[in-house]
């Protein structure tokens, strides 16, 4: 299975080209579109598939996913989210809509009434480009039980109440283990700046 | 103008970073990042969790034609971005008058039915119906004169409450968590299976609640 590794594993560009990409393509770039989608496309169809759809419905799901990624790009802020986290949040917000029927209720940026963030606070002066980073690292050190119920809980479109049923943890224990990986992760990012 | 001080517990942000919170409660976490900037970058950095996971994922290969698909449609994509589409929201007079929250809410509101209509609940609280999520998921806003209860209750699934606008109290049944005062921005969420009330401060309240589940009034006197 790691033997036939494809051309485009290869040439994975790395997260800052990922960004830079993602905004060539707000300027209409179709080259760099291919780019990210040969890096993306291949991805989220394993989020979808992971999180219970066929592979025949997760392929249009990707189209639909990675043309959104192409008609959206222009609200692409840098500053704000990495590319593979902006794309992670439209595969999302995508799959809600089309597989559940709902709108995905989000603050608007540029809201007036948003309340402002105290520019002195010492986390938000962390570099952007750095947590990506720090966060791959800090994932790598949490206990493994802790990772597993992060990577379930984030792919499997499941409550926590039947991740539980399905593992045979006590509904409290997922919630705890949830909390503690989600507490060190954040440890992790302060002690690192 | 003071921060929220009653914040979604991690795993209620968690759930509404990885989509698995139905829409009702997700709009109540949602209008909650609007008011609090710590809770905002606790999501930010929760979105680029699932970017880190999404890049880990071992990729599956798509049908060979994929990519050539997708760029025969990106002409066609980007001239559908550019059509213009009215948002229908703003023809109707904010049900909450002079009161403006932040969005996503604000939409939500702006988009209610011309014949949504506020009902008496108990005495001095008012209800508008939001129609979101199937039953037995309620959403609604409340508009508590000051003082007025909420009659103690049990609710056999999760209550989610944001404060709006002026505060209310929160006592706790004999069975639940210590009680607390809840402002403009607070969240607050009782599990399942906990009794309490709800009083609204001396210059009354407005929230928005949604209830995951039937409520079993306690002591109708």
């Amino acid at each position: 299975m790691t033997t036939a590794r494809s051309s485009t594993e290869a040439a994975a560009p790395a997260p800052e080209a990922q960004d830079e990409l993602l905004v060539a393509t707000a300027a209409g770039d179709k080259a760099a579109f291919s780019g990210l989608f040969l890096h993306f496309a291949p991805r989220v169809k394993a989020l979808l598939i992971r999180a219970g759809s066929p592979p025949e419905v997760a392929d249009e799901i990707v189209q639909d996913v990675m043309l959104t990624v192409w008609r959206k790009a222009g609200e692409y802020d840098r500053s704000r989210a990495s590319a593979a986290a902006w794309i992670f949040t439209i595969a999302r917000n995508r799959r809600i809509d089309l597989l559940r029927h709902e709108r995905r209720p989000e603050i608007d940026p540029n809201d007036p009434e948003l309340r402002p963030a105290d520019p002195e606070d010492a986390e938000s002066a962390l570099q952007r480009a750095e947590i990506g980073a720090r966060l791959r690292d800090a994932i790598g050190t949490l206990p493994r039980e802790q990772e597993e119920a992060l990577a379930a809980t984030f792919f499997n479109d499941r409550s926590y109440g039947d991740y539980a049923a399905q593992s045979g943890l006590p509904l409290g224990t997922v919630k705890s283990r949830l909390r503690l990986a989600i507490e060190r992760l954040r440890v992790q990012l302060k002690e690192a700046h | 103008m003071t921060l929220p001080r009653h914040h979604p517990p991690e795993t209620l942000l968690l759930e509404y970073a990885t989509g698995v919170l139905r829409e009702a409660q997700a709009l109540a976490v949602a209008t909650h990042l609007a008011y609090c900037p710590d809770c905002r970058r606790q999501a930010a950095l929760l979105d680029e969790l699932g970017g880190v996971l999404l890049e880990a994922l071992p990729p599956e290969p798509l049908p060979p034609h994929a990519l050539a698909t997708a760029v025969a449609q990106l002409d066609e994509a980007a001239a559908r971005s550019l059509v213009h589409v009215p948002d229908p929201g703003n023809t109707r007079e904010c049900p909450l008058g002079g009161l403006v929250v932040p969005e996503p809410l604000r939409g939500y509101l702006a988009r209610l039915p011309h014949s949504s209509a506020w009902v008496g609940i108990s005495d001095g609280v008012l209800a508008l119906h939001m129609a979101l999520g199937r039953a037995p998921v309620v959403a609604e806003i409340l508009k508590m004169a000051p003082g007025s209860a909420l009659p103690v209750h049990r609710h056999s699934d999760q209550e989610l409450i944001l404060t709006l606008q002026g505060e209310f109290s929160e006592e706790a049944g004999p069975h639940s968590a210590q009680g607390g005062c809840y402002g403009v921005g607070d969240l607050g969420e009782f599990e399942g299976g906990s009794t309490h009330t709800v009083v609204a401060g001396k210059d009354g309240c407005v929230c928005y609640r949604v209830l995951a589940g039937p409520v079993e009034r306690l002591g109708s006197d």
